[in-house]
């Protein structure tokens, strides 16, 4: 069914991977929709994936736990929960949000 | 909106009700427009002693307890959620501000609140205790995800990370309230060197009497600064709210008995963060 919808989602980024030869990407706070089949029958045979800034999400998917403890540390990382403050390593998150250098 | 129905659908505010009561089913009243406007204005505000007598006594009572001898209540309920306590996490005034300032419609019903508590503090000051240290401001700035902005519309504030606090004992003006910067939300420059003197005219503070409630925007910028009245401890509430689907500090999660024996409404203060369908009792 075509659904058009429009996002209020400014911190998400869809990519698409056509498994033929393309990549598409697009921010999903423009209004999309899912297309029709192609002319000569071909099924669309897709891999889509979507992204959140680090403290926020839109669904409450994750892989398996067994997935994510055997990818490596830094893929990881994608698979954090949602949250702001210290979340990330070896980074300096306080002093690149803030004027002044304290604890919240 | 006629155009909109014939090639759409309605935005979901049309549809959506904000809880009309508390979990305790008080009636939530309507946030004042002198309080509406403060809080955007000035991006703090206090309201002075909700509570008195008896029932503030029983809560400082908790709250002392709680801090001098903690192993002497249950375990689902030592903390600023149990017992007399667990009634400030969702009064009617917090909800009535919390549903004008943070409340989603999408994510909001009657029987759900369309925001959720990221901590919950008891703090317990004596004298010589609270250390100064500016943070926050400049919440027109902040990227995306960053709980500590504050969005500004026609007609409409927006705070998605918002401070409440109830004083249970006296505080006095100057003598350890907390230090606020009036406006500062909205801020788009950093603040002069005096920012770091706790005693600069650059901050706004208060006195008010036990039971009194303070709202202020985590944009804003504030510190704590040391409390210096011999006359009584600061026994103080702090309760922090974001939205469903964000945050700064991890998920909160209250003792599972706590919660478990929580009314269904207040329970929703504390689930799972993220948007799609995270509400109850309303069509998404
Ligand atoms: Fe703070």
């Amino acid at each position: 069914m075509w659904i058009p919808r429009c996002g209020r989602r400014a911190c998400s980024l869809r990519l698409a991977h056509s498994l033929h030869r393309s990549l598409i990407l697009f921010t999903e706070s423009m209004t999309i929709a899912s297309g029709g089949a192609n002319a000569d029958g071909a099924g669309r045979v897709c891999v889509s994936n979507l992204y959140n800034t680090v403290a926020s999400r839109w669904s409450n998917w994750v892989p398996h736990p067994r997935l994510v403890a055997a990818m490596p540390p830094k893929r990881q990382t994608l698979f954090r929960e949602p949250y702001a403050g210290g979340n990330v390593i070896n980074g300096d998150f306080e002093q690149r949000t803030s004027a002044y250098r304290a604890e919240i | 909106m006629e155009n909109q129905t014939a090639n759409g659908f309605h935005l979901p505010s049309d549809a959506c009700q904000f809880p009309a009561r508390n979990a305790d089913g008080l009636a939530v009243p309507e946030l004042p427009p002198e309080q509406r406007y403060a809080f955007d204005t000035h991006g703090w505000f206090l309201v002075p002693e909700v509570f008195s007598g008896g029932e503030l006594k029983e809560m400082h009572e908790f709250a002392a307890r709680l801090h001098h001898r903690p192993e002497s209540i249950p375990e689902s309920e030592r903390g600023p959620l149990g017992g007399p306590l667990q009634k400030l996490i969702d009064h009617p005034l917090v909800v009535s501000l919390l549903n004008e300032f943070m409340a989603h419609p999408a994510v909001t019903s009657s029987e759900c609140y369309g925001f959720s508590v990221e901590s919950t503090s008891l703090f317990y000051r004596t004298p010589g205790m609270g250390s100064f240290g500016p943070h926050n401001g400049n919440g027109l700035l902040r990227f995306p995800g960053d709980v500590h902005y504050y969005n500004a519309f026609p007609g409409k504030g927006h705070s998605p990370h918002t401070r409440i606090v109830w004083e249970l004992t006296e505080v006095k003006k100057g003598q350890g309230g907390t230090l606020l910067v009036t406006g500062s939300h909205k801020s788009v420059y950093t603040a002069p060197a005096d920012i770091q003197n706790p005693v600069s005219d650059i901050w706004s503070t208060y006195g008010c009497p036990a039971g009194s409630l303070l709202f202020f925007t985590e944009a804003l910028t504030h510190s704590a600064t040391t409390w210096t009245n011999t006359d009584n401890d600061r026994i103080a509430i702090f309760n922090l709210y974001s939205p469903v689907d964000s945050g700064f500090a991890k998920l909160y999660r209250p003792h599972p008995e706590l919660l478990a024996a929580m009314p269904p409404l207040r329970q929703t203060l504390f689930r799972d963060r993220y948007v799609v369908g995270n509400v109850n009792g309303a069509s998404v």
